[in-house]
């Protein structure tokens, strides 16, 4: 089934949005109120564009508001979102989804909720964020981490170096050699490359391997690549904007962590000081060595970076790798210095706007198909597919299904049972399977699970 | 410039023309005429053809708009080369150049014809001649946007590269819907024209070679005399009424399907196209009676007819207005350059450019008095960005620098300069008839071989509207 969905906004979140959703063969509305973007997507997708305010109601009845199934209001003002999402309403729109960033919409109790307006799903970027960043303190040794089906599948970015006992070995070797670590490797990362591996491909020093795996076996996993998923306890946040704030808010209810915050802006550190109880506020330059010396960077297990400049995060998460810190977090809200940040030795970085792309597409379903995720730097795509009784792959056992290339099953979930597929696994109706595959290679992989 | 899929989308092109070649073919077969064996082998060379480049040419990708261009004019020159086949093979027209005017002047709808006489050529070529108005009209590239499950984003720009006006738009997200969609209410009107037509006493070939005239505001009839060969004032009411539907933008078509009439009335290109018909009609009626040659009925009916067809650059005709007054002719050659509405199957400027040049005009005039105003140019109620507004004036520049050149060329090849300059109008318009020496009574087999190759060339520059054909002239275009 596809949907007819009404888009307001065409930044980083909506453009990419409408790429993939377009791409799925939904039917796309994009409503901008600046000409450039809206030029753009014109001329690169296919999907309708119309310049305009969101709010005004000729705008969105041109966009075809009463025959839409749902609306994504993701411009950059909260306020606007909430309004079309309530002109939506109104229209009859079943599912309205809105990205919120200011906190004051989600007060403690609540007293007006955003299902009053209209909102039915709010998405808040910078939570999303904050909860990624508490993953990745939480996976030492992870680049990324992204929870499936639940959380009882997970999927983790490790980078290996020479260190790596499976380096220069294939994957058929390594499953070989490691009969009861049930894992997948889905993607590779090696420089700016993107490889959906077969079982020849080798493990190389550097690489940056994105795996699957059941939540329970991940810890077995990560020992296997030997890394070590120590616990850190002595946190350091840089920057107490929206993201710093959140992070700071989901972890000081942890008895057993140490957080300090540093933010530079007096106002905000009193507030801040004034909201968190355990967490220690600072304030003073995350740049200024001395004070980070002061406040024992030397003995800070894990650093976030999450000022509002992405260029002082990169560096100080660079410093901070320096002086031994063992995982360093940094916030980079620029796409395209994604894939530099493993390479450079920043052990991880969190996205914005990939990271609520990537929450609103959870919730969009196409038929039997829903995007989890893009990987933050990789051109590869996370696709959960609903298998029919009709459908090619479950016809035949895997080994024996011709697999479309640059895709990879990942993860299949059938009932409550969670397991990676084999060669031998035969696909059965009603399982639900975790593919990642590249953009070119998801018209063919839809082929193989289409009724 | 990805070749690989600019071939392989050409090959498509290539087979679906051959694979409408077969409808002729039933017709020949049917009546057991002599150009079954052409049309035939023309339908199974052009089908092989195509298949080959879609066989040998395996590509993934996305088509950028570097190549949409290629595609599009390619596309069109490949279907008028494959579709002068059957009138070649069969030895209709003897000629190559003059089968390739016949077919590009078919696909191009302009309606201009080398044919001295049209009742001489047999069912499956005059069937096949009216189809490709018909694909052409709504568009050869638009009609495998329709078929095709191709390349989502680039098919957008192939759609926006053949479908006419200054900024087309997508009536639905998709572009493939759209596609659909324009070519669904195409189908239904020519299929409830087609029908009217039969009721007028029409037999099924006719009415369907005149609906595909009508509807692709194409021209080619299947008599010498064009429609005043039936001598019927109820098949005349029936065309003008198709001519005037086929020259609107289709997207008001849709919207009145959709339940919402009222998008005519609230779209200012239209009632300006109505306006221009209603006070043209007025005038020619006018001129004709002052002429004397007309009772009032038959002065009304020849002006309006003659008002309708050449306005929606259809060009037929049921009045040899060659032989009207000089300032009747002078009205016919002026609304040549006004054309359908943007997004119509009619050819020529476009009413929609039209309109915003004169407003564009008295904007200037008003900032002469108000030097710092900014006086934005409104179509419904919505600015036009400035750069559309001078993507129009470079396309009339254009548009007038082609005639203007090409009526010298034809001059030079000592054409006289009544027929060289209509003959050039007619052309770049997708009109048909002309003035003078290609008048409605008159054709264009006199034309010299190397005018019918200028003319071909300005029927193909006008209905992919200038640019697209002239980009690909273009040293940049090819880097």
């Amino acid at each position: 089934m596809n949907l007819n969905i009404v888009l307001l906004g065409l930044g980083q979140v909506g453009s990419h949005l409408a790429k993939v959703l377009s791409r799925e063969q939904h039917n796309i509305v994009a409503i901008d109120n600046d000409p450039l973007p809206c030029r753009e997507a014109d001329e690169g997708l296919d999907i309708k564009v119309l310049q305009g305010w969101g709010s005004d109601h000729r705008v969105l009845e041109e966009a075809g508001i009463e025959h839409a199934d749902m609306m994504i209001a993701v411009t950059g003002d909260d306020e606007q979102n909430v309004l079309a999402c309530s002109l939506a309403a109104r229209y009859g729109v079943k599912q309205k989804i809105a990205r919120i960033r200011n906190p004051a919409f989600f007060q403690n109790p609540p007293r007006f909720t955003l299902a009053d307006w209209g909102v039915d799903l709010a998405i808040q970027p910078e939570l999303e964020t904050a909860k990624e960043i508490v993953h990745l303190i939480k996976r030492s040794a992870a680049t990324d981490v992204l929870e499936f089906a639940g959380n009882r599948v997970q999927l983790i970015g490790v980078r290996i170096d020479a260190a790596c006992p499976l380096v220069h070995k294939t994957l058929e070797a390594v499953s070989r050699e490691f009969p009861d670590q049930v894992f997948r490797v889905v993607a590779i990362l090696r420089g700016a490359e993107t490889i959906i591996p077969g079982g020849n491909d080798t493990f190389q020093s550097r690489d940056q391997l994105f795996i699957v795996a059941a939540t329970d076996d991940i810890p077995g996993i990560i020992a296997l690549l030997g890394k070590s998923d120590e616990k850190l306890q002595q946190i350091m946040i840089l920057g107490g904007g929206r993201v710093g704030r959140a992070t700071a808010r989901i972890l000081d209810g942890e008895k057993d962590l140490t957080i300090k915050l540093i933010d530079s802006d007096a106002d905000r550190a009193l507030a801040l000081a004034d909201e968190l109880e355990r967490t220690l506020i600072i304030h003073g330059d995350g740049r200024d060595f001395n004070l980070l010396a002061t406040e024992g960077v030397l003995e800070t297990d894990a650093l976030v970076s999450a000022t509002d400049d992405e260029e002082t995060n990169i560096l100080t998460s660079l410093l901070a790798k320096h002086l031994g810190v063992t995982k360093t977090i940094a916030l980079v809200n620029r796409r395209e210095y994604l894939p530099l940040m493993a390479p450079i030795g920043v052990n991880a970085a969190v996205n914005t706007n990939v990271i609520t792309s990537n929450a609103i597409l959870r919730l969009i379903r196409r038929g039997d198909v829903v995007s989890l995720a893009s990987l933050s730097g990789l051109d590869a795509q996370a696709v959960e597919y609903l298998a029919h009784a009709d459908s090619r792959i479950t016809r035949k056992p895997l080994s024996r299904v011709r697999f479309p290339q640059g895709a990879i099953l990942g993860a299949v979930t059938r009932g409550d049972a969670v397991f990676i597929p084999v060669g031998g696994t035969r696909i059965q109706p009603e399982d639900h399977v975790i593919v990642f595959s590249l953009p070119q290679a998801l018209p063919d992989v839809d082929k193989l699970f289409s009724k | 410039m990805n070749y690989r899929i600019v071939v392989r989308v050409l090959g498509f092109l290539v087979f679906f023309v051959g694979l409408f070649m077969a409808v002729p073919a039933l017709f020949a077969w049917h009546h057991r005429g002599p150009d079954l064996g052409a049309l035939l082998l023309s339908s199974v060379l052009t089908m092989a053809f195509g298949a080959a480049l879609v066989l040998v040419f395996r590509a993934r990708g996305e088509i950028l708009v570097r190549d949409s261009f290629a595609i599009v004019v390619l596309g069109w020159l490949l279907a008028s080369t494959f579709g002068a086949l059957p009138f070649h093979l069969s030895g209709a027209l003897p000629s190559f150049t003059d089968a390739f005017f016949e077919s590009m002047s078919g696909f191009t709808t302009t309606g201009a014809s080398v044919l001295v006489r049209v009742e001489d050529l047999p069912h499956g070529l005059l069937l096949w001649r009216s189809l490709t108005h018909w694909l052409g009209g709504m568009g050869i590239i638009v009609l495998s946007l329709a078929i095709l499950p191709m390349i989502g984003a680039g098919g957008t720009q192939l759609y926006k590269v053949e479908i006419p006006g200054p900024a087309p738009d997508k009536i639905t997200p998709r572009v493939r819907q759209t596609a659909t969609t324009l070519w669904g209410v195409y189908v239904l009107l020519s299929g409830l024209e087609t029908l009217l037509l039969l009721l007028g006493g029409l037999n099924l070939h006719e009415a369907l070679c005149q609906t595909f005239g009508t509807m692709a505001t194409g021209g080619f009839s299947t008599r010498t005399a064009s429609i005043a060969g039936f001598h019927s004032l109820f098949v005349e009411a029936v065309v003008i009424v198709f001519m005037l539907l086929a020259g609107t933008n289709f997207s008001l078509h849709y919207h009145l399907l959709r339940g919402k009439p009222s998008a005519y009335w609230k779209s200012e290109e239209f009632r300006f196209y109505l306006v221009i018909i209603a006070v043209f009609s007025a005038l020619l009626t006018a001129q004709n009676l002052l002429a004397g040659s007309y009772g009032t009925g038959e002065a009304v009916r020849h002006s309006v007819f003659q008002t309708v067809s050449i306005t929606t650059t259809t060009g037929f005709s049921t009045a040899d207005f060659g032989n009207w007054s000089s300032s009747a002719q002078l009205i016919l050659l002026f609304l040549m350059f006004i054309g359908g509405c943007a997004g119509s199957t009619g050819g020529s400027i476009k009413v929609l450019r039209a309109v915003i040049l004169i407003k564009q005009g008295l904007a200037e005039l008003r900032k002469l008095l108000h030097p710092r105003a900014v006086i934005p140019v409104r179509i419904d109620g919505r600015t036009v960005p400035p750069g559309v507004v001078i993507n129009i004036l470079g396309f009339l520049f254009l548009y007038l620098g082609l005639l203007v050149l090409s009526t010298l060329g034809m001059t030079l090849m000592g054409l006289d300069l009544v027929t060289s300059f209509s003959s050039v109008a007619a052309s770049i318009g997708n009109i048909g008839p002309g003035l003078g020496g290609v008048g409605p009574a008159a054709n264009y087999q006199h034309i010299p071989l190397a005018g019918k190759w200028l003319l071909s060339f300005c029927m193909l520059a006008g209905r992919l509207e200038i640019y697209t054909v002239l980009v690909l002239f273009t040293r940049d275009f090819w880097k």
